[in-house]
């Protein structure tokens, strides 16, 4: 029963996990270009451009990762146009609809608020922890 | 006095003395009905109350303790959450697999799709340049360019751009 409980959790985490955590590794540099091209020559001069973010992943600086995110959430960064929420909330909802994909493909019952609700903790458990190992 | 007169006096006695009890207990119960619920219950107790007065009245009260009485906000309260639960199950168990694979085709198509039409390089002006910005909030600005000097020039190369910060893009064309 307990052991069943458990493989349905961690197969949902999972389900919810890897969607979430492709879409905050690749998801600021796909909206990035999205906005600003594919040349390189041509991006603005910028203080967060794609090979900087890859930098800060690979080194693990997961303080300005989350501090991007949280600045396009509430529609302040100054890369986007519009500060960044809308390109936020496509990213939401692409990691929205891999997650519930996921979901479905596990288990026969298919609920769609669920899988949302499963996206928005796993960003802010990989947002709080990526800023908890940046400080 | 003969005997049947007896019986019948006492007949007519009896009648009055139940047609007063009656008379009480009808009474009684009408005063129930129209006080409080609490003094209610405390009439299934009275004595003065006959039986058919007291079923009714144990009906009555026990209508009103299965159904308390509501007021218009809360029924339309409760109303509106077993909408709210009946969409929400609505959608619980609705299957949205090709919703979920149309929305992640579009936003890629959509994604790619800026990503290619707005890539841009800069470009060296070779000849003295006037270019009209149409800035974000769709104003208009002219802009002169000396030779030498390096605008931002799209696929498209009469179209330009130009980034401000914290705006977003001013278009310009040639």
């Amino acid at each position: 029963m307990i052991a069943d409980l458990t493989a349905v959790l961690a197969k949902r985490a999972c389900a919810a996990l890897v969607p979430a955590l492709a879409s905050v590794s690749l998801g600021y540099p796909a909206a990035y270009v999205a906005v600003h091209g594919l040349k390189a020559s041509g991006w603005p001069p910028s203080f967060l451009d794609p090979p900087n973010w890859f930098e800060c992943l690979a080194t693990l600086d997961g303080r300005s990762v989350a501090d991007a995110y949280v600045a396009m959430a509430i529609g302040v960064h100054p890369v986007f146009a519009d500060g960044g929420s809308g390109e936020a909330a496509a990213l939401f909802a692409s990691g929205w609809a891999a997650s519930y994909l996921l979901a479905a493909r596990s288990t026969p019952g298919v609920n769609a608020i669920r899988a949302a609700i499963d996206n928005l903790w796993a960003v802010i458990a990989i947002l709080s922890a990526l800023s908890l190992a940046g400080s | 006095m003969s005997v049947g007169t007896k019986i019948v006096e006492a007949r007519r006695a009896l009648e009055a003395v139940v047609r007063r009890e009656q008379f009480l207990s009808v009474s009684a119960y009408t005063r129930y009905l129209l006080g409080r619920q609490p003094d209610m219950v405390d009439g299934l107790d009275d004595p003065r109350l006959l039986e058919p007065e007291r079923v009714k009245l144990k009906s009555v009260v026990r209508i009103l303790l299965e159904e308390p009485p509501r007021g218009r906000l809360e029924a339309r309260a409760r109303h509106v959450l077993s909408e709210i639960a009946n969409l929400a199950g609505r959608l619980a168990t609705l299957d949205l697999r090709w919703m979920a694979r149309a929305l992640l085709g579009a936003l890629a198509f959509a994604g790619l799709a800026l990503a290619l039409t707005r890539t841009a390089q800069p470009c060296r002006v070779t000849s003295p340049l006037v270019v009209t910005w149409r800035l974000p909030d769709g104003a208009l600005e002219t802009q002169s360019f000396a030779p030498g000097d390096t605008v931002f020039c799209t696929v498209d190369p009469h179209r330009l751009r130009r980034w401000i910060p914290g705006f977003g893009y001013a278009w310009g064309s040639l």
